[in-house]
């Protein structure tokens, strides 16, 4: 079985983001950028499907600017067997690297898609869902549990009322939540195998994808600075102060 | 940006810096606390491919080259010298020794057992009369049939206490010595005449051991001997010149360690109602810090690179771990003075790194040592 797993180069999740002076985004420049940690857990679950001689193959797909290819290399070098970049300068929205990743799934044929179930950077939550509808796939989102059978998979998901349990045909897409497993740290042998693995650039026009942007960033601002709260004289100030001003009891 | 030995490495040093940070870094924590290391930090380097990095591929080591090597040196320092002992013993002088100079039969015995972590190998040059003159040296090997019988005393060995096979250098010519009558022995652990007599700790961290080897007419076969007899004086030199550049980018770990650590805590600390990074006194010490590691940095990097295409860097060996090692002393020191009270008590690692980072300016070579190869190079 043919596993594909989605991987994004973000910020750091140790690194302390800052505004850029002109609002337009995030600072980038000569930030530490990382695997997406969601996508780690998906890497790892593929890994461990392959280990398990349920996944045959592990093929690793980032979308962005050049510089992904060392995210995937770093994929490579946790047990992905070749990887696809598809190259844009663009900025590219949730609803575009879905359709990118439909394509290479036509392409490619995979059993089993599995993604984080959201980037780091902008939090989305949406790729995974996009992907299942545009493909006509099953979906099953926040992951914390999956076992794979002949025709289907059974996923434990994290809802906000507790664990659910569903059974989906293949193929599927599964997003990962953070409690689906601990992700292995990258072996320097490991790091040079991955040098050897092959790693295909491809162009979203090549797969016939209009990658536009349909959403507009208008600014991007700080968080507010907290500000400093008040000394009140005892209890009863206390309460009065939580029962009309903050309405909270 | 970061600077580094070639821009492959950037990746291994992202993937470096992880596995320090998460996994090795409470384990410091731990050794810290008990004075022993904790059995499982064997097993994570071994799995991790660490133990062995450097020894051929064909033998079941890593087939990492110096560079990779020092870069690994480099990160566990980050976390506590320890772990960097781990890799010299399994990857350091006496392993590199034995792959280059044994014989077949070395290489298959011992090789095989230092990568996967179940041997440890340790290196003693080092004795009470001889130290920086090891060519002083008054440990003997006569020759008997069938093999050699070894006397004498090293001491100040690090691991030794631990090691199953340790490369002894003896005089076997007392008219020759440093010209051709040292010869370079693997004993073995449990040989008979050959035991440890002593195990001292020092000013570094409690868990860091150095042992004294007593050697009272302990026999050793003709296989025992390491390359040829006579060469063990060019065998420890050698080895020693990449264990400076080795020294080196352990000095270069800690030293930015201690930075990031002064730094974030000056940045934290208020006093008189200003932090601390607010102070000129306290922006110059890490001016000067980061400055002095910068420079260390690239002369030690541009050194391996000169290695790697082949060169021959005795010089500049003894100049980058001149430097280096003095260099951590310095902002050690000066971590130690912004961290104030917190830089002196246990249970925080500033206090364990300036007590260990002393070692480097008097192992492997003593500065003056390196100040006088120096010199000898330049006055020639």
């Amino acid at each position: 079985m043919k596993v594909l797993v989605s991987v994004k180069r973000v910020v750091d999740f140790n690194v302390k983001v800052r505004v850029k002076a002109d609002g337009s985004g995030v600072e980038t420049a000569n930030v530490k950028m990382s695997m997406n940690p969601f996508d780690e857990i998906a890497l790892e679950e593929a890994v461990r499907l392959k280990e398990a001689g349920v996944a045959t193959e592990i093929v690793a797909v980032s979308c962005g600017v050049q510089a992904c290819q060392e995210t995937l290399r770093t994929a490579l070098a946790i047990g992905a067997d070749r990887a696809i970049l598809v190259e844009s300068g663009e900025e590219l929205q949730p609803l575009a690297v879905a359709k990118l990743l439909k394509a290479i799934c036509q392409k490619e044929a995979p059993q089993l898609v599995i993604l984080g179930k959201q980037a780091i950077d902008d939090d989305s939550n949406q790729t995974g869902q996009m992907l299942a509808a545009l493909l006509g796939w099953s979906q099953a989102t926040f992951a914390s549990k999956v076992a794979m059978e002949k025709e289907k998979a059974t996923v434990t998901r994290e809802v906000d009322g507790g664990l659910e349990t569903i059974s989906i045909k293949l193929p599927a897409i599964v997003t990962t939540d953070l409690r689906l497993n601990e992700p292995r740290y990258v072996t320097l042998p490991n790091i040079m195998k991955a040098k050897k693995k092959p790693l295909e650039t491809l162009k979203p026009e090549t797969l016939g994808v209009d990658v536009c942007p349909r959403l507009i960033t208008l600014k991007v601002v700080e968080p507010p600075k907290r500000k400093a709260g008040v000394k009140v004289a005892d209890a009863r100030a206390l309460v009065e102060k939580l029962r009309n001003e903050a309405k909270v009891i | 940006m970061q600077l580094e030995i070639t821009p492959e490495l950037a990746e291994v040093r992202a993937a470096l810096r992880k596995f320090t940070t998460e996994k090795l870094e409470p384990l410091a924590l731990e050794i810290d606390r008990t004075g022993e290391v904790p059995k499982q930090v064997v097993d994570l380097l071994r799995e991790q491919g660490y133990l062995g990095m450097r020894l051929p591929a064909a033998y079941g080591g890593g087939g990492f080259d110096l560079p990779t090597y020092c870069l690994a040196l480099e990160e566990f320092s980050r976390s506590h010298r320890m772990f960097t002992l781990f890799l010299d013993a399994t990857s350091g002088l006496n392993p590199i020794a034995i792959a280059r100079f044994g014989t077949e039969a070395q290489k298959k015995k011992y090789v095989k057992g230092l990568a996967n972590g179940t041997l440890r190998a340790a290196f003693g040059l080092t004795e009470p009369d001889a130290g920086s003159d090891s060519q002083a040296m008054k440990t003997k090997a006569e020759k008997k049939d069938g093999g050699w019988v070894l006397n004498g005393r090293k001491h100040y060995i690090s691991g030794a206490h631990v090691a199953d096979v340790v490369m002894i250098m003896a005089v076997n010519d007392a008219a020759k010595r440093g010209r051709g009558g040292i010869t370079a022995f693997l004993v073995e652990k449990g040989t008979p005449g050959f035991n440890v007599t002593r195990v001292d700790t020092t000013i570094g961290s409690e868990a860091i051991k150095l042992a004294e080897l007593t050697i009272d007419n302990c026999f050793l076969p003709d296989s025992a001997v390491l390359g040829e007899v006579g060469q063990g004086f060019r065998i420890a030199m050698e080895s020693l010149t990449n264990g400076r550049l080795g020294v080196s980018c352990s000095c270069i770990g800690t030293a930015d360690r201690l930075i990031e650590m002064s730094a974030q805590f000056a940045k934290g600390r208020v006093t008189f109602g200003q932090p601390l990074s607010e102070r000129q006194a306290i922006q110059w010490m890490l001016a000067d810090s980061a400055t002095e590691l910068a420079m260390a940095r690239a002369y030690t990097y541009e050194t391996l690179r000169r290695v790697e295409a082949g060169e021959n860097v005795g010089t500049a060996a003894s100049m980058c771990k001149l430097y280096c090692s003095e260099m951590v002393g310095r902002v050690a020191d000066r971590a130690v003075q912004i961290h104030g009270g917190m830089g002196l008590v246990k249970g925080y690692p500033v206090e364990r790194f300036y007590r260990d980072v002393r070692h480097y300016r008097v192992g492997e070579g003593s500065s003056e040592i390196q100040r006088m190869l120096i010199a000898r190079d330049l006055l020639k």
